[in-house]
Formats: C-alpha cells, sequence, structure tokens
C-alpha cells in the first residue's frame, strides 16, 4: 500500500468522529501496514478500557453508612420546629442520635451469639484495683453493675474474648450492661481508658452525659472533672451527647473543651494506645490545653504559623484539606508503627 | 446541577435512604473507586475520597433529587470534582515544598517493545492534559461509553469526541518530541526513518 494514514485520519478514526467508510479505510489499511496499525494501537489505548484489580477496604462501606445516620439525624433534627429553646431541641437531637446510632450497631452487629453474656474478667496488673470496693484478686469475673476503681498507681485490665480494656490510674469504671444482644455497656465515671477490639464483641461507652460509640477500634478515653477526650488510633468512634456529635477518626483527637473541633493525634496518645500503657503525661490534655492557647479561637495546623487573614471560607476549607492530609500521613506513620510492633510481638512469641 | 425548588425542600426532605445508599455503594463503589485511583494513584487516598464521594452525595440528596436515573452520573461528576481538587492541592503543596512529582523518564526500549514504549509515554502523557480532556479520557479507560460520559461532564457525545481527538492531538505531539516514529507525520521528516 501506498503511503500511510494522515493524522487527520487517525485522530477522527481513534476519536470516534471518523464516518463509518473513513473507520473501513483505516482498518483496511492498518490490517496491512505494522507502522500505522502501531501507532493506531498506542493512541486507541488511550480511550480503552483498562481494567484495574483494587477494591476499596470494607471500612469505607462502615464509615459512609456512619455518616449517612450523621446527616440523617441533621436532618430530621431540622426538620422538627426551631423554637428559641435551643437546648431542648438540642437535648432531643441526641436523643435520636443515640437511638438510631444502637439500633444501627444492632442491626450492623447483631448476628447470632451462642453466650447470653460476654465473659468478662477482670486483672489487676499493678497498684491498688478494687471491684465493688473490695480488693480485687487475678482474674476476678465481672459482672454486670460490677464497679472497678484504681488506686493513685492503679493499673486494670478488663478482658473478654478478643477485647481489651486498660483502665489507668484514679479510675472508676461500672459495667452497667453486658449481654450479647445489647453489648457491654461500660460507664466511665472517672479516669482514663484504652479500649482495643479486634471485632465481635459489642460495647459502648457512658461519659456523663456523653455516649461514645466505636466501631472496631483502638482508641483511649480519658473523663476527668466533667472534660472527656478521646484518641482514636484506629477505626472510627461516634462521640453524641446533648449538644455535641462527633465523629472522630483514626489519627484523630477530640477533646469536650473544644467540641467542634478534631485535632491530629499526639504521637506521645498513639504510642500510649498502642502499648496499653498509661506511662506519658496527660498528652490529650496536653494537646488541648496546646489549643487554646493558640491566638484566636480557631486551631490552626502546626506548619501554617503566619497567616492571618481568617474569616476566609476557603482558606479554611484549604486548612481543613491540609490537616486532613497530615492526619492521614500521621495515620500512615502509625501504621507502620504498629506493624512493626506485631512483627517484633511474633519474634518474642517464638522465642 | 438541576436543583430542587427551594419551596419543596422545607417540606419533605428527599434524602437518599439507608437502603438506597447501601444499594449504590455496593453497586458503583468498585468502579468510583477504580476512577479515582486512576487519578491519584495512591489507595489509602483514594479509599478517603471514595468516602468523601458518597458523602458528597448524601448530602447533595438532602437538597436535590437522586435516584436511580441520575446516580452514576452524579457519582461520577462527585468523584471527578474530588479528584480535581486533590490533584490541584498536591501540585501546590509539591510545588510549595520544591519537589515536583517527577514524571519516571521512560526508556522506548529496543525496537521489538515498540509499543509498550509508547504505551507508557501515552500514559503519562496522559497526566499532562488538562480538563476536561483528561477526565473524558479517565472515564472511557474506567470503561464509560461516551453515551454515559455526556451526563458526568454535561457535554454532547459530539464535543467529547472533538475533546478527545484534540488531546490524541497533543499526545502526539508529545510523542513525536519524544523522538516516536509516527507513520505519515510529515513533521518528523527530520527524525530517523530508519526503524
Amino acid at each position: 500500500m501506498n503511503g500511510h494514514l494522515t493524522d487527520k485520519e487517525i485522530d477522527n478514526y481513534v476519536s470516534g468522529l471518523a464516518s463509518g467508510s473513513d473507520s473501513e479505510k483505516v482498518r483496511k489499511h492498518i490490517s496491512s501496514c505494522p507502522q500505522c496499525r502501531d501507532i493506531v494501537e498506542a493512541l486507541s489505548s488511550v480511550v480503552r478500557e483498562e481494567r484495574i484489580d483494587s477494591r476499596p477496604g470494607v471500612h469505607i462501606r462502615e464509615s459512609v453508612m456512619l455518616q449517612w445516620q450523621r446527616i440523617n439525624n441533621e436532618v430530621s433534627g431540622a426538620k422538627t420546629p426551631v423554637k428559641p429553646g435551643i437546648r431542648k431541641s438540642a437535648a432531643w437531637l441526641a436523643a435520636a442520635a443515640s437511638v438510631v446510632l444502637a439500633v444501627s450497631v444492632y442491626i450492623i452487629t447483631g448476628v447470632i451469639k451462642p453466650a447470653e453474656t460476654y465473659q468478662l474478667t477482670l486483672k489487676p496488673v499493678a497498684g491498688e484495683v478494687y471491684i465493688n470496693d473490695t480488693p480485687a484478686t487475678a482474674d476476678t469475673g465481672i459482672t454486670a453493675e460490677s464497679a472497678v476503681k484504681t488506686g493513685i498507681n492503679g493499673i486494670a485490665l478488663i478482658s473478654a474474648d478478643r477485647y481489651t480494656l486498660y483502665i489507668g490510674k484514679s479510675s472508676s469504671v461500672t459495667v452497667s450492661e453486658n449481654s450479647v444482644k445489647s453489648g457491654i455497656r461500660f460507664v466511665l465515671n472517672q479516669g482514663e481508658l484504652i479500649s482495643k477490639s479486634s471485632g465481635g464483641v459489642k460495647y459502648s461507652f457512658r461519659c456523663g452525659d456523653s455516649t461514645v460509640l466505636p466501631s472496631g477500634t483502638e482508641f483511649m478515653l480519658r473523663y476527668q472533672g466533667g472534660s472527656l477526650s478521646v484518641a482514636v488510633l484506629q477505626g472510627k468512634v461516634s462521640v453524641t451527647g446533648p449538644d455535641t456529635k462527633m465523629h472522630i477518626d483514626a489519627g484523630q483527637m477530640w477533646s469536650s473543651e473544644k467540641r467542634n473541633e478534631l485535632s491530629a493525634l499526639d504521637p506521645a496518645a498513639a504510642s500510649m494506645i498502642i502499648s496499653g500503657s498509661f506511662d506519658s503525661t496527660a498528652p490529650v490534655r496536653e494537646q488541648g490545653n496546646r489549643e487554646s492557647k493558640s491566638a484566636g479561637s480557631e486551631v490552626r495546623p502546626r506548619e501554617s504559623g503566619g497567616s492571618s487573614d481568617s474569616g476566609i471560607t476557603s482558606d479554611e476549607r484549604k486548612e481543613m484539606l491540609e490537616r486532613a492530609r497530615l492526619s492521614r500521613e500521621l495515620r500512615q506513620d502509625i501504621i507502620e508503627m504498629k506493624r512493626e510492633q506485631r512483627q517484633e510481638r511474633k519474634g518474642r512469641n517464638r522465642e | 446541577m438541576p436543583g430542587y425548588p427551594r419551596g419543596l425542600k422545607a417540606e419533605k426532605s428527599n434524602m437518599i435512604s439507608q437502603s438506597e445508599i447501601e444499594e449504590a455503594y455496593d453497586h458503583y463503589s468498585d468502579e468510583i473507586f477504580t476512577f479515582i485511583i486512576r487519578s491519584v494513584h495512591d489507595h489509602d487516598e483514594a479509599e478517603d475520597l471514595l468516602q468523601d464521594v458518597f458523602v458528597k452525595l448524601i448530602n447533595y440528596s438532602v437538597k436535590s433529587n437522586v435516584n436511580s436515573v441520575n446516580i452514576r452520573a452524579l457519582l461520577y461528576s462527585i468523584a471527578r470534582s474530588v479528584c480535581i481538587d486533590t490533584a490541584r492541592r498536591t501540585k501546590r503543596v509539591s510545588m510549595e515544598q520544591g519537589d515536583m512529582l517527577m514524571v519516571p523518564d521512560k526508556d522506548p526500549g529496543p525496537e521489538g517493545t515498540f509499543n509498550d514504549g509508547v504505551i507508557d509515554m501515552v500514559n503519562s502523557a496522559i497526566n499532562t492534559l488538562g480538563e476536561p480532556e483528561k477526565s473524558i479520557i479517565l472515564l472511557r479507560k474506567n470503561g464509560l461509553t461516551y453515551a454515559e460520559i455526556s451526563p458526568v461532564l454535561k457535554l454532547s457525545e459530539r464535543t467529547l469526541k472533538r475533546k478527545v481527538k484534540s488531546a490524541i492531538e497533543q499526545i502526539r505531539k508529545k510523542l513525536r518530541d519524544e523522538g516516536f516514529f509516527i507513520p505519515g507525520d510529515t513533521g518528523s521528516s527530520d527524525e530517523s526513518f530508519n526503524r
């Protein structure tokens, strides 16, 4: 065949603009001209379907559904006539939120369980540990309505199958409910907790008038002097209170003192959750204090200290995105750290 | 986006139901996810963005009508804008830090792998395209027909094809600049023909 296809002929063919007869001409030509076939092939690859075998993790589905509930709560809350009594409507909103969340958790995890209650055991680790005001011995069984208290240097563990709750010093925790059907309900009256779940156990926390609802997570709770802090390492935690509704993702921290803001997870808090120890001195609070000291009411990410043009929504948006990026990076660091720890543990077990 | 008449909003919320969002997720999350990953090239980030897309859809459904007819196009529209936002941000961040994203230098390789080299080149050329050309091509790669892309980008099929043609022209120019042999291309007369 003499001559090659022109640019125009190829472009029209590849983009689908060519008429039937023009396309036929191109097809005929490339069947006998390997050079033109190569270039038509290469350019056609631009618009050809290309499979990617990547799938999102199942936790994304859960998060989306949680978000649906949150938005649904907001929307149904907004639909009720709003009267001057804001507190009243907020309380109603919170009640509705907790009902919806409780129901949804029931639906999500409401699979048939063999036992009626979860088998909970208390292990005193250090210092004074009391159960119902009597000193606890090793591996004490815990029933509903048991109250666990730790002294100034006390540390204890409550564990169930695939679930561990670390109780820090000077803390008071009550198991207000324990049934497989509706889950374990812990009441944190005072102190600090680290909760680690590897799935299977349904549980929630009550701190003052707030409900903390986790979904498959590792996180830390601190409730002192009426102020609640939550630091999440893995999974997701929702906090619902009379005028609070927050979703705290992995790599984020939240404190009731700044109830509408989320901050990046403090590395100290992260390492505390990973190790399940309360060694560091109150990093969650420290973080909160540092924030409240920073100028203005807005929390700025540490990097962008200089900018002073506040009140511009697009700027706020950029900032939020930036913060999200930072927390994503932190999350990756944490995942890396956890992987190392896992390997270390494996090595130790082998020995 | 076609908005709902304002009067209706207060009386009745059209928000997508739980079963509808579950169904939408189960149906479309995989393909939306692959579309996002084509743009951001990072699994974790694509997961975050996928979540954003569905949350935005839920929010959108509060004010506007989402139904089985428009939901797929809506998801793609949202995914596209989310990806463009992210790309813009990444570009800004990397420029601020002074380390531009490096496009790896693809070696066209020996003569036998002509097409492999060209296809690599073509793929990196796609990343340099402007909008909406890049989106059209990524949607095509995700398996959408022109008819399906049309409602996503609000462009007619004919316009889409013309945009693709201009993208193809740009890619061809890139290939020529890189010294690839293009038959019938008079502009490359100074290039080596002795392949």
